[in-house]
């Protein structure tokens, strides 16, 4: 039964256009996931701003402004400048109080 | 220099795991998914108050806020800087959302942040378009504001932390309009999948 399912069947992270390669049975997640969210929060947040290309989404508007780089560059900066908000939050947070 | 952890400390970080994993977890749970939900719309109303409040400070206007069921926001501004108020939607709610996990740490500091929290969220009442952000914003400052009484407040410890972690868990400020490809994505979330399913499928 495991070995049916990759580690990205189960997490579902998938790059536009690109998928696992299959081994026997196609894992029928969307089954298993029916009538819910098939996906994990943090995997929605980086599908909007990295993995694709949402035209209307705040990175990609900034995108066009800067006119320097893929809006999926803004999407990965502005997730590593949040993880370290949050990483810096526990430590400040464990050091002060 | 070593951190050293107290025994507070420990507990919160196992409250934090806790609270991440459980977030993680009940996201795909069959309705249950749905005790998550306001907590979401909440995020999404911090996320365009970020927007808004750049926007004042770049001398901008803001005319409205919207924050719609299906999981999508929108602020409306005049003027201000797009260099600094569209970076401000995802940045200053996750800097806010840090902000809570730090204040989650003690209690005197979480009830600081409540006090925060009820006024962004006031503000954010303000400029209120549409009845769903109201009544949200009514509710969260309703139940942060009765925390304070039962057992002297220890409840609001919790609340700010889990505020904290969920900020940084959900999806934030997709606007309304988004068409196409992402329906299927943007309906999901609320279990209503009319649109091509998720690629698994294929």
């Amino acid at each position: 039964m495991s070995a049916m399912y990759s580690v990205w069947d189960i997490l579902e992270v998938r790059l536009p256009g690109v998928h696992p390669p299959r081994h026997g049975h196609p894992p029928d997640l969307p089954m298993l996931t029916k009538g819910r969210n098939p996906m994990p929060s943090w995997n929605i947040h980086m599908q909007d701003l990295v993995f694709r290309k949402v035209n209307e989404s705040d990175a990609s508007k900034f995108a066009k402004k800067t006119k320097c780089c893929p809006a999926q560059f803004f999407g990965i900066l502005w997730f590593l400048i949040a993880l370290a908000f949050m990483v810096g939050a526990i430590l400040a947070g464990i050091v002060v109080f | 220099m070593a951190i050293v952890l107290s025994q507070d400390d420990t507990i919160n970080l196992i409250l934090i795991g806790s609270y991440m994993a459980g977030i993680l977890i009940l996201w795909r749970m069959p309705y249950l998914h749905w005790i998550l939900y306001p907590f979401k719309l909440v995020t999404i109303a911090f996320h365009e108050f970020g927007h808004a409040f750049a926007c004042i400070c770049t001398c901008g206007k803001v005319v409205s806020i919207e924050v719609d069921p299906e999981l999508g926001g929108a602020t409306e501004m005049k003027g201000g800087v797009g260099w600094i108020t569209l970076p401000a939607g995802y940045l200053g709610s996750s800097l806010v959302g840090a902000a809570m996990i730090f204040c989650g740490f003690d209690l005197v500091a979480s009830k600081v942040m409540s006090i925060v929290i009820m006024v962004m969220l006031l503000v954010t009442l303000y400029w209120a378009k549409n009845w769903l952000l109201r009544i949200l914003t009514l509710c969260f400052v309703a139940f942060i504001g009765f925390l304070w009484w039962p057992s002297g407040g220890v409840g609001l410890k919790y609340v700010v932390l889990f505020m904290g972690c969920g900020h940084g868990r959900t999806r934030t400020g997709t606007p309304r309009e988004r068409k196409g490809a992402m329906d299927s994505l943007h309906l999901g979330v609320l279990g209503r999948v009319h649109g091509p399913r998720w690629p698994a499928a294929s």
